[in-house]
């Protein structure tokens, strides 16, 4: 279907009008389920920043353990949560998630694979292996950011 | 396009004021729960209900349930056929208040 190019005096049609409007944050989005997102980052962070670390660290095995099983327990309620405070998502919202969990997992896989593997011998410093886990989460964590934002 | 031609792009099933508003409102969103598109159109749960379940009949929304506690929470959205169908209609709309110019 054709459409109408703006009018001389600047209007345009309502196609066009709610284009430009769905490109807009929602006022209604939830400032408790963005900080939720950004709780699941910081989740993720932990315990990635620890098992990419395990290997260095002294009782590293243990601590490794506990990071993934705080992670296994707190996951599910933090989860739980921030389906039950989803309000108004903006437009791609559903696809940006999709998209930093798949980045989230990928840079998992690529730091393990480096890290924790034993296939290659390569240098593993906290600042990097820090940087990867935040790097990982970098995404989500501004996908929660920008929830909280438009809500306010 | 005649307008003869947007005359019949009109979607009945969009046409409604509560329907229309309700599609307007996810059009603009991913989603949003029930809750904040009800107070959004200012209408009541039957009502509001009624045409959800028009529009989910027509596959131009889908619903998704989730229970707090007892109390269900309810998210909208529309789907890929239900934003066509809006377009459609909304560009229909648009060469309609044209008129004969």
């Amino acid at each position: 279907m054709a459409r109408r190019p703006p009018t001389t005096d600047g209007s345009v049609g309502l196609l066009a009008r709610a284009d430009l409007t769905a490109q807009r944050s929602p006022r209604d989005t939830s400032t408790r389920e963005g900080l939720l997102v950004i709780a699941v980052a910081g989740l993720v962070f932990t315990l990635l920043a620890v098992i990419f670390q395990m290997s260095r660290l002294e009782w590293g095995g243990l601590i490794g353990a506990g990071a993934a099983l705080l992670f296994s327990a707190l996951l599910p309620f933090v989860a739980v949560a921030r389906r039950r405070n989803e309000r108004a998502h903006p437009r791609g919202y559903g696809r940006r998630l999709a998209v930093a969990g798949s980045w989230a997992a990928l840079v998992a896989g690529v730091g393990g694979f480096l890290w924790r593997s034993d296939l290659i011998e390569i240098a593993a410093p906290a600042w990097l292996t820090t940087l990867a886990a935040l790097v990982a989460v970098v995404p989500m964590a501004g996908l929660g950011l920008s929830l909280v934002r438009a809500s306010r | 396009m005649t307008l003869a031609l947007a005359r019949r792009s009109l979607d009945d099933t969009v046409h409604s004021p509560v329907r229309f508003c309700l599609m307007a409102a996810l059009n603009s969103v991913d989603s949003a729960d029930y809750q904040t598109v009800k107070e959004a159109l200012d209408v009541s749960y039957t009502l509001l209900s009624k045409h959800v379940v028009l529009l989910e009949q027509a596959g131009y929304v889908r619903v998704r349930k989730d229970f707090v506690g007892r109390t269900p929470h309810t998210i909208l959205a529309l789907t890929r056929q239900g934003r066509s169908a809006f377009r459609t209609h909304l560009a229909a709309l648009d060469e309609i208040v044209t008129g004969l110019t």
